[in-house]
């Protein structure tokens, strides 16, 4: 099959037939017919529709590619990856490769798969946390994306350390990450989104599934250089009585939108998000996280923060939805955003949907100026005044933050040091 | 504000659609809606060009305009404008006395307890029936301040100046499809203008009823306080309940000008099968404060966001409203506020019950625009969620384009509590008596803003629709 | 006293969380003017006993529940309230909105049968909260919103005192309560404390029963009634703790 004209007007204006790139790529047929089918579904799907609140604040148009995404355009090999720490694996994707650093003995005894998608044993899951016609953007990702790595833990191996994924911007990328945790299994994965230039667009897909009594850490970290564009859509589904906890920090991007969310579908399964995010300059940040409590006895709590400088916008939209079997719930969501200059600006819309009445659910959200008060004491005890507002934002963040691992914690603390030192302050 | 309303009409609808004979006396228009049904109710009512002409150019608005795309979709989807009738009357003209109310009506209207109010304290009762105002008195105390109370027909008749300075100008035509369709098709409401630093003591009151088959009301409401003026408006709706689809579509216009003062307190209680698709905003100007007092049981579908724009320094804007959504019910309610001046403030209080498949959403707006500095504002959501396959939503959106502002917004979403049931039941109440005094409870910050009557009514209503909650 | 019939009594009462017995098997009678103790470690599941004699729904209960020798076991809390039991709670809920004088004149209404005239009502009820030294506008008060620990203590011994139980169960009424407001609640216990009526307090410390004196005292451990003796028993748990029976119950079961 040649390319399609697709049925809208989008700055290009056809999507290719996938199997060259599957091809190209050395993928085996299962993947070769879900690229065809998601190439289908990307030709069915419209664009957003704006009127729709998830995409009122953010142009869809800014996130097409204006190219045929399934045209291969070759790339620079990604800057060397020196391993400061212990880790029990680190994988460095780029372009269309997925480069596997490090994997530890320990991990490699316990059975841990750190490989390309379509070399994994991932056939059934594929596709089932974030489908195709999930949105327009999801289903590109579907038909073209690359690069692609798959990760396997086996049941009841717990890791005790990391795994670090590095994802490097360049041109347009389309990756996509596929994480399988086993039964009883637990791990910490860090996915981390570096690199870059003027003209740089990400498409990332991240669909997670954590097995009955699991644990999992995922951190989200998204710290591109400033002219980097970027949509990354994850969802982590829970089975029973699993665990998750996923971090979120975006520091970089001209506008990145973060469509992440949290399916606990397992009775007993227990979820927190927590995030913050730091603006300054005409950065746009789009963040919607969604917490959907499908099974009974399962537990939610989320905590997002905001802190903006200069022009800097945020949109946050946050959704607990508690379906009807999905008894003797508790939810819990706030979202707060530190206004640190006239012209920033942020909105926030906290939703709730609960379709049961055995819940128990809060949530809040606030937008504020710097308190000036406090700026006076901490001056007024010798502070210069910057000192002092970095001071501030760092009390702001730290509430939230502090409620993550301590690795996880210094890493991130450290990232809004720099940015907070660097740039917005 | 200038003296034309900012209404751009076509002057050609005479021509084009040929209305030029007088209209003979008539009941009601036939089903539907088109220009001929728009220009029988013009004619009808003996209205001023400008205002049949308002009338079709928002019919065309109307037929343009595209469906909400928020709410219940599946409920709005089953609107069939063609099988609604759009004007009809029950009597020929307002009456001036209670005797002279046909007795029939007067029955009805005993049974809401209009009579008692008005023996109370109500300075005048504006009764609409069957679309047409039958029953309305104002006290002389009020005529002597110079305060106007009259239905929106006779206030256009008698004060068409004032009705065509403000007419339109908070809620335009082209804002919704529904205050499209309401402009086109108005009839009834009241019309309200209290004179400057003319304080009215006693609430002003109107009771509203669908009483016929497929029989829209969309009545229009425009209430001025000008400055330093302080005015309390009360409505209240009851409704028997018909088997077929009924719609209301009402638009109220307030304007508070500076340092003046309007309360509107509704209680709604439409029959079950009533779409309830209501437009409410007010202006409030320097120093103004204007409070929506917004109670909603009953109807179908119920869509309603009263709105307070702050357009001056230092006005406050206030939305406290409950919803209670039985079986089948969806009460779509909620609130905006929108801040343009610096120092303004706001506070949404919503609190809802869904009940036994009932849903209640609460859809909210909270903006402030760059420059309104010092501006504060507080949302609070209050769920309360009792039986099988109740549903309860918070959508709140939060726009806000300056720094120096805050903003807050909190909800909750509980069960009627077991340990409370228990602890109730452990004195001495049977199982529906506390849960009665528990949903009581729950809407008591609402109820103690109502006069007494309204209050006792509401706590009336509310255990009516508790009853058969045990089990 | 024992020709008299019990007020209350249990008939080997067993009860269930779940899967998990908690109370396995209680018998105990008390008869009209009699005041029993029971006291108890921690966790012992004292609570769960009297929230379950009372009805709460969260357990299963098997055995017999006797109230004036009628047997009250499978009634609802309500009925058994309006025959007269009463549980002042460890941990009494809050009910927003609802005002301590709506909610007490709609329970003393259930209790007695009928309506009581508006004007009576208040009289007795500022008559109550005088001799609680409860300020007056704590009738206005939302139920046990925003409420001290204090407050609400003294308030459902305001309740004991309003509706007049045939058999009252006092659930930790001293614990959070400094030293003037325990003398206070005692007072009020043994105004309660008439002789056609039984009280029953529950109590880990021997603090309360410094002020009301009990004719009874029983010990509950593992689900069971490990003792019941006379007053001294308490003085002797004072002392001793509850690990010497530990063992005798061990031993003996």
């Amino acid at each position: 099959m040649a390319s399609t004209a697709l049925p809208w007007t989008t700055p290009f204006a056809s999507l290719g037939d996938p199997s060259p790139l599957s091809h190209a790529l050395g993928e085996p047929a299962w993947l070769a017919d879900f690229r065809q089918g998601a190439a289908e579904q990307a030709r069915l799907v419209s664009l957003p529709n704006r009127a729709r609140h998830l995409w009122r604040f953010s142009n869809p148009e800014r996130f097409l590619p204006n190219q045929d995404p399934m045209e291969l355009v070759p790339a620079p090999a990604p800057p060397p990856w020196r391993l400061e720490e212990d880790l029990a694996a680190a994988v460095l994707l780029s372009s269309t490769s997925v480069q596997v650093v490090h994997l530890s003995p320990e991990a490699q005894r316990a059975g841990v798969v750190v490989a390309p998608l379509g070399h994994a044993p991932v056939q059934e899951f594929l596709g089932k946390a974030v489908p195709p016609h999930h949105g327009f953007l999801e289903a590109l990702n579907a038909a073209a994306f690359r690069p692609a790595l798959a990760v396997l833990v086996p049941a009841k191996v717990r890791l005790e350390k990391p795994i670090r994924l590095r994802l490097v911007a360049s041109g347009l990328s389309l990756p996509r990450v596929l994480v399988v945790l086993g039964e009883e299994a637990s791990a910490e994965i860090v996915e981390g989104h570096v690199g870059g230039s003027k003209g740089s667009l990400v498409l990332g897909v991240t669909e997670v599934f954590v097995g009955a009594g699991g644990e999992l850490c995922y951190d989200l970290v998204q710290r591109w250089e400033l002219p980097v564009t970027g949509h990354l859509t994850s969802r982590i589904v829970l089975g029973e009585n699993a665990k998750a906890q996923l971090a979120l920090a975006s520091f970089g991007g001209e506008a990145t939108k973060v469509d992440t969310g949290v399916v606990l579908a397992g009775k007993g399964a227990e979820a927190e998000t927590y995030g913050v995010a730091l603006g300054t300059g005409t950065q746009h940040f789009d963040h919607h996280t969604e917490h959907i409590h499908a099974a009974p006895q399962s537990h939610s709590n989320l905590d997002f923060k905001v802190a903006l400088a200069g022009q800097a916008r945020s949109v946050y939209t946050g959704l607990i939805r508690i379906e009807e079997q999905a008894f003797t719930c508790e939810a819990y969501q706030e979202n707060r955003n530190l206004l640190l200059s006239e012209e920033a600006r942020a909105e926030s819309i906290p939703e709730l949907e609960i379709l049961n009445e055995d819940v128990r659910c809060t949530h809040g959200a606030t937008v504020a100026p710097l308190d000036e008060e406090q700026v006076f004491y901490l001056k007024s005890r010798g502070i210069p005044h910057h000192q002092a507002l970095r001071l501030i934002v760092y009390g702001f963040l730290d509430q939230t933050l502090s409620r993550l691992p301590e690795k996880t914690r210094e890493r991130i603390e450290a990232l809004v040091a720099g940015r907070l030192h660097g740039e917005v302050l | 504000m200038s003296t034309a309303p900012h209404l751009d009409i076509n002057k050609d609808y005479a021509e084009r659609y040929g209305f030029s004979d007088p209209v003979a006396y008539f009941a009601r228009t036939p089903k539907g809606i088109n220009h001929e049904v728009v220009e029988m109710i013009s004619r009808l009512k003996g209205e001023p060009q400008w205002m049949r002409e308002a009338r079709h150019k928002a019919l065309d608005i109307f037929f343009a305009k595209p469906m909400p795309s928020w709410g219940n979709q599946e409920l709005l989807g089953r609107i069939d404008f063609e099988d609604i009738t759009y004007y009809a009357r029950a009597t020929q003209r307002p009456e001036t006395s209670w005797d002279d109310v046909p007795e029939n009506i007067k029955r009805t209207f005993e049974r809401l307890g209009i009579p008692e109010a008005e023996r109370k304290f109500l300075a005048g009762v504006s009764a609409q029936y069957e679309s047409e105002v039958v029953y309305h008195s104002v006290k002389k105390e009020l005529e002597e301040q110079g305060v106007i109370f009259l239905d929106m027909d006779s206030g256009l008749r008698e004060h068409e100046d004032i009705v065509r300075q403000y007419f339109g100008t908070v809620i335009p035509p082209n804002d919704n499809k529904f205050a499209a369709l309401n402009t086109a098709v108005w009839s009834g409401g009241s019309f309200i203008y209290v004179p400057p630093g003319v304080h009215v003591a006693i609430p002003l009151q109107a009771y509203f009823r669908i009483n016929a088959e497929r029989m829209g009301q969309f009545e229009r409401t425009l209430i001025i306080a000008d400055e330093g003026a302080k005015v309390h408006y009360i409505e209240g709706c009851t409704a028997p309940v018909y088997s077929s689809s009924s719609l209301h579509s009402a638009v109220v216009e307030l304007i508070a000008k500076k340092g003046a003062y309007i309360r509107y307190t509704t209680i709604q209680n439409w029959s079950h099968n009533v779409y309830n698709l209501v437009t409410k905003r007010a202006m409030a100007f320097e120093d103004a404060v204007v409070e929506w007092v917004d109670g909603n049981l009953g109807s179908l579908l119920t869509m309603k966001y009263p709105c307070v724009v702050l357009r001056g320094e230092r006005a406050h804007g206030e939305i406290l409203s409950i919803a209670f959504a039985g079986p089948g019910q969806h009460q779509d309610a909620g609130a905006k506020v929108i801040h343009l001046a610096p120092n303004t403030t706001s506070k949404i209080t919503s609190k809802s019950i869904s009940k036994d498949g009932g849903r209640a959403s609460y859809r909210g707006l909270v903006k402030i625009r760059k420059g309104a500095h010092g501006c504060k504002t507080t949302v609070e959501c209050d769920a309360l969620l009792i039986g099988a396959k109740a549903r309860t939503d918070t959508y709140p959106t939060m726009e806000i384009a300056e720094d120096d502002v805050r903003v807050e917004h909190e909800a909750r979403v509980s069960k009627l509590g077991d340990e409370q049931l228990f602890y109730l039941r452990s004195r001495g109440l049977s199982e529906e008596q506390a849960r009665l005094m528990i949903v009581n409870g729950f809407i008591e910050p609402f109820v103690k803003e109502l006069p007494m009557e309204y209050a006792v009514e509401l706590n009336r209503l509310i255990a009516l629709e508790m009853e058969g909650s045990v089990g | 006293m024992s020709e008299k019939r019990p007020v209350f009594a249990l008939e080997n009462l067993r009860v269930w969380v779940g899967e998990k017995e908690v109370v396995k098997g209680v018998s105990l009678a008390v008869y009209p003017g009699e005041v029993h103790a029971i006291m108890g470690p921690n966790g012992s599941g004292k609570t769960t006993l009297v929230q379950a004699v009372m009805g709460h729904p969260a357990y299963t209960v098997e055995g017999k529940i006797f109230l004036n020798g009628e047997d009250v076991t499978a009634r609802e809390p309500d009925e058994k309230a309006r025959k007269g039991m009463f549980l002042a709670f460890q941990y009494p809920v809050a009910v927003p909105g609802v005002t301590v004088a709506s909610f007490l004149r709609a329970a003393v209404a259930a209790r007695r049968g009928h309506d009581v005239p508006v004007k009576e009502f208040r009289q007795e009820l500022l008559r109550r909260m005088e001799q609680l030294e409860m300020d007056p506008a704590f009738a206005g008060r939302y139920l046990n919103d925003g409420f001290s620990g204090g407050e609400k203590k003294r308030l459902e011994i305001l309740q004991l005192l309003m509706l007049q139980p045939v058999f009252a169960m006092l659930d930790e009424t001293d614990s959070g309560l400094d030293i003037d407001a325990l003398k206070v609640v005692a007072s009020g216990i043994n105004a309660a404390a008439t002789p056609e009526r039984g009280l029953l307090l529950v109590t880990h410390y021997q603090r309360l029963l410094n002020y009301v004196q009990p004719h009874v005292v029983h010990v509950f451990m593992n689900g069971k009634l490990a003792k019941t003796a006379g007053p001294e028993l308490a003085l002797e748990l004072e002392a001793r703790g509850y690990d010497w029976l530990e063992t005798s119950v061990g031993g003996g079961a």
